[in-house]
This record gives structure tokens, sequence and C-alpha cells, in this order.
């Protein structure tokens, strides 16, 4: 239940948390890895120490995290939305009885946090920590993101993707055109494209300049995971039993896009993946549990370490780029130090 | 890790679907059970774990208009799974109104639901009572019952025996394979309700023809239609017929299902789909002795005998390679 060292690999260090791992996340100092787990739990590791705490925070399973500088927002199947401090001091934001937070979201400077309940949003002051729910949506949140400036909050629904910008109560929200079940949603690190992968097996790519979204296809399975690289022209996606990487800077032609393909896994899909905040370097998890590091530069990847599970769920990169954290459906979880 | 069984119940607003999933509740089976709602009812549910979900149906963008799924249940399965041996089995009571198509098609359509779940049985409750009602005025009901491997024929305190022996020949007439059992206050035996694996293809079941087919003037036009051909066919070409007429006529196409025999190998071909979407497998070989006949039902609305049946023998192979 506590992580330990690897006795191969300098820097790594796993545990075996025995829940499923619904997602996680490193607080914004890099201090501290968190594991929202589906007993319910909150498992948090403190990086300087080696020290784990798992704190009791929902009733039923944690379905989603975000990380902010007050402490890590969980959601879960009890309709409870709690920010707990790295210590593993929790403080309940609201209840709502027998719906379910499916997704938080916050930005680098948790000005304002975000969950969704059912068809609605709800919003928190950054410093009151007051609850907005705002205006109720045509349908059922399927996912939620803010860009690190926390200057746009975006939630995917059917037929479409409303972002609001900036995120305040009683906003009206913009809706952007988007047919079909729309689920996983990322925003590229400068806040200016946003990706929303759909239940059919494809992503589509919004600008949020030009208020215009173009759809990619060709996956033969749906894509569970986004991620924009740091300069925001690349979009890497799971759905593949390799990395797939999207070029989506504006120079490029959209009916000339191709995708980057490499690394391929015939074992698996990939089913988490999270660009490197500095470097043009890419993690991905695989169906299996194998987690490698995409390096497109030279089109390879290699291997970094195997989970004992059947999907790693869910990777994350501190700000600096120094630690990457992940788990999976198993219990298995890992935050690994890559200077060693 | 197996998959959990999902077992939905379905029926009319009425039918008795909450007392059947409190009884399966009540039962000491020393199973635990997740149970999902559509709303709580006026019926309590005796259940720690119960999820209410509203009915969210997706279209595929797939240009086809019945290829929808179940958002909610993606949503509320794909997080259940998360409780990591928390039950064994998941309950599902649907609204009065539900297509149970949609569901079928989510375990088929979406890879995370069918790879953690597996939809153990659609069990239709029909009440005896009122059913000639719900018939005459809702194509629903009948849909229900074409979709069900088991039918609980419930209230039969309440009907005499020319009236039950009517629903269940309509109930045959238009799904020859689905196990009926009548019962009063729903008290089903809960081994008949479980474990029935009746999606797994390898379980595909074939009726009894001669009850199936003619329509009658209450079915809003579903019918049941059972061929048989006993030439082999030709692999390629059976498959591009049914890709065809799925593709054109899989709207008004509830069900298919097939065990046929092919050219060039003596393991059958087996075939099974629920509107456009197709599942196919290899069975068991024949035996040198069997009769190598094939077999196929099509269950749907204005469905054309003949042209199932020219379509079906136009896929014969070429004599010499069987």
């Amino acid at each position: 239940m506590s992580f330990s060292p690897d006795p191969q690999l300098p820097g790594l260090v796993t545990a075996s948390l025995d829940a499923y791992v619904s997602a996680c996340a490193l607080s914004p100092d890099g201090g501290t890895a968190a594991f929202a787990l589906g007993d319910g739990t909150l498992a948090l590791f403190d990086v300087a120490s080696g020290g784990t705490t798992r704190a009791p925070v929902h009733a039923g399973a944690a379905l989603c995290l975000a990380a902010a500088p007050q402490g890590f927002l969980t959601g879960g199947d009890d309709g409870k939305a709690v920010l707990t401090r790295p210590d593993g001091e929790s403080l309940e934001l609201a209840s709502f009885p027998g719906q379910w937070i499916e997704h938080a979201a916050a930005g680098r400077d948790g000005a304002v946090l975000a969950v969704s309940r059912g068809k609605a949003v709800v919003l928190f002051d950054g410093e009151s920590l007051t609850p907005s729910v705002l205006p109720e949506l045509p349908a059922t949140v399927g996912g939620l993101a803010m860009p690190p400036d926390g200057r746009a909050l975006a939630a995917a629904h059917y037929d479409g993707v409303t972002v609001y910008a900036p995120p305040r109560p009683g906003a009206p929200g913009n809706a952007f055109d988007g047919p079909g079940a729309n689920l996983t949603l990322a925003f590229s690190p400068d806040g200016g494209k946003m990706a929303c992968a759909t239940q059919d097996k494809s992503v589509r790519v919004y600008d949020l300049e030009q208020a215009a979204g173009y759809l990619l296809e060709g996956y033969p399975a749906k894509v569970r995971c986004l991620s924009f690289s740091q300069d925001g022209n690349t979009l890497w996606t799971g759905g593949e039993q390799a990395f797939v990487g999207w070029p989506v800077n504006a120079a490029v032609d959209p009916a000339a896009r191709e995708a980057l393909v490499f690394g391929a896994f015939e074992h698996g899909l990939l089913g988490a993946v999270a660009a490197h905040p500095a470097l043009p370097l890419v993690a991905g998890g695989f169906d299996g549990g194998v987690v490698f590091l995409g390096m497109p530069e030279r089109k390879a990847a290699a291997p970094l370490l195997v989970l004992e599970n059947r999907r790693v769920v869910c990777l994350a990169w501190s700000a600096d780029g120094r630690r990457l954290i992940g788990g999976g459906d198993g219990g298995a979880a890992f935050c690994l130090d890559v200077t060693g | 890790m197996p998959s959990i069984p999902v077992t939905v119940l379905t029926g009319f607003l009425g039918a008795g679907k909450t007392t059947l999933l409190n009884r399966v509740l009540s039962e000491n089976h020393g199973r635990r059970f997740a149970v999902i709602v559509n709303e709580f009812g006026e019926i309590g549910i005796d259940n720690e774990l119960i999820v209410s979900s509203d009915e969210e149906i997706h279209l595929m963008n797939n240009g086809c208009v019945c290829c929808s799924v179940r958002g909610d249940l993606i949503r509320v399965l794909g997080g259940l799974a998360r409780r990591l041996g928390a039950f064994d089995g998941v309950l599902l009571e649907t609204t009065g109104l539900a297509d149970p198509a949609a569901i079928i098609q989510t375990f088929a359509m979406d890879e995370d639901t069918g790879e953690a779940f597996a939809l153990d049985s659609v069990t239709t409750v029909v009440d005896a009572v009122h059913f000639p009602r719900h018939v005459a005025e809702n194509r629903q009901a009948l849909e229900q019952a074409v979709y069900a491997d088991l039918v609980v024929l419930n209230k039969t305190d309440l009907v005499d025996a020319d009236e039950l022996a009517g629903i269940e020949a309509t109930i045959r007439r238009l799904n020859d394979t689905a196990e009926i059992v009548r019962a009063v206050r729903c008290d089903v035996p809960i081994d008949k309700l479980l474990d029935r694996k009746a999606f797994d293809i390898g379980r595909l079941l074939f009726g009894h023809p001669a009850l199936a087919g003619q329509a009658h003037e209450h079915d809003h036009g579903i019918a049941s239609v059972s061929l048989a051909i006993d030439a082999p066919l030709d692999p390629e070409k059976l498959g591009e017929f049914l890709s065809g007429l799925l593709r054109e006529r899989g709207q008004d196409i509830y069900r298919c299902k097939g065990i046929m025999a092919v050219a060039g190998t003596t393991q059958r071909f087996i075939f099974q789909g629920v509107h456009m979407y197709l599942e196919t497998a290899w069975g068991a070989p024949f035996k040198p002795d069997e009769a190598r006949t094939s077999r196929a039902v099509f269950i749907g609305r204005g469905l054309d005998r003949q042209a199932l049946e020219k379509g079906l023998a136009a896929c014969a192979a070429k004599e010499g390679n069987a």
C-alpha cells in the first residue's frame, strides 16, 4: 500500500494500491503525487520523504482529480467534491447526493476550480471555495478541461463542446459544434487549441480563435487519451497500438494532415498519454501495462517500466518535467524521477 | 479478469420489473449486485450499491440512423468498474419504453463496456392482464419481447388459460427461442434469471420455425422469417449479402441470426446481429454423418420473405466447391 524504491531502476518508486487508479496528478510545486482511487481514497506520495498517506475522501469510488495550489480536487460517485491538502487533510466543497462527480479541472493558479455534476458544471471560487452551479447543458458532461492559465473552461457533451471564457458564475458559455457523443478533452498549453475525443473513434480539434473544428479519423478503437505537445503544434492521442501525433499547427493544411505514427506495440492500445512539459518527449501507457517514452524526433520509443495492470489508466508529468507518475486499473502505480 | 455479467430487466410500466428486481436481491444467493435504475420509483429497492441513470441515447456518427448506444450506460458501467471486487453482477432496470436494441448495441459497439462487462440476459416482464392492450397500442411492447431471451409472463393468476396461451403464441410468433416462464408476483426461480449467457455467440439457439412466421394484425408489421437451405454457401457471397442487407434494411431488421454450412470447411459459420451491427464466428464442425443444413432467422418490420429467400439462395457455392 506504500511506495517503495524499485530494486532495478534508479529513481523509480512503485506501489500496489489495491484499488483502481482513476486519475493521477502532481501538485503544482511537484512535491506531492496524488492518485485518486476506486475505493474512495486519495493516495498521496511525498516525493522528498518517500512517505505515503492514504486520505479517505469519498464514500464510494473517487472518479476524477485535478491539482491546484490549494490542494487536490476530487469528485466521487458519492456526489461530493472534496479538496485535499498534500498532508491529507480534506475539506468537502460541495455535496450532490444521488449524483456522480465525474470530471474535475483546474488551472495552474487555482483562481477557479471546476467539476461536473450530471449536465451541469460547478465552479468554485479559488479563494472563498464557494460553489456556483452553471446553467445546465443539453446533455451529461463527458469531459472537462482547463488550459494552464485557467482563462477558459471547456465541457464536452453530446453534440458539442461548451467553452466558458472566462469561467465565472452565470457564464452562458460559447457552444462549439461537434455532432455525436463527445468525451475526453484537452487544451494546448497556450490555451489556443482544444481537442475532444468522441465515441466514434475520432478526435475533433478546435482553434478557439477561429471557432472552427476539424475531425481526425482512422482509429481502430475509441480514443481514451489526448495531450498537446509543449509548443502546441502536435496533438498526441491514444486509440492505436502505437504513438500517434497529429500536426495541428495552423501552417499545415487540414486536408493534407498526416499523423506521425511510431513505437508500434502489438500487444495493446495506447490508453494513457502525456507530453513532456519542456522537451520533445511523450510518455505513453499501453494496455497490458507497459509505459514507453516516445522520442518523436527519432520516431522511436523505449520501454520505461511495466505495471502489473490490464490497462494503464493515467499518466502525468510534474510541471518541471522531472517526474512522471501513473497508475492502472489493477492498482499498480509509480513515480519515476527521470533524472535518476 | 473475467467480465461481470449484466442482466437487463425490461417490460412495460407496471409489469413487475421492480418486483422481479427485489426478488433477485432478497434471495439468499451469496452474490453482490450493483443495481442501475432509471429513477427511484414508488417501490423501494433494498440494495447497498444502487445508481440512478437517465437514459441517454447517443447516435453513432457512422451514417447509420439505427446505430445507437446508451451513453449513460457506458458512463455508469465505466464508473462502477472502478470499484474492484465490490460486486459480482449488475442488474439494470430499464424504463417502460426503453429500446433493448440500444442496450445490446452498447455492449457490442463500445469496447470498454464489452471488455469489462458481458450482457448475460435481456429479461422482459410481460403483464398478462394488459399485454394485449399494450401490444395493440405500442410497438415497443412487442419489440421488448423480440429482444428477450427470457420472458417472465407475470400476473398469470389474473387471466384465464386461453388468454395466457394467446399471449404465449404472440411472443413465440416473433421470438421462438425466448424461454417463457409463467409467474405470479414474479415468483421466478433465481437460477432461471442468472448465468444465462444468452448473448454469447457460441450459444446461439434456434427454435421451431413452424411456430414462427405468420403475420398477425396487431403485430405492427413485425414478423419473424425463418429460412433453411441445404446447399453449402459461399462464405464470401454470404458476407456480402448480409452486410448489404443490413446496410440497406438494418433499421427494420431487429435481430438476425444464423448457423450456416459453407463450402470449403466443415466448420459452422455463425452470425448474429442487432440492426446494422453484425457479429460472426466459426462454430463447431458438422459431424460427418450430419445433414449440412443452414438455418437463419430474421426478425423485423416489413420483411420481404421472398427477397430474403432469394438473396440467401444466391449465396450458394458453385458445384464442386463444396
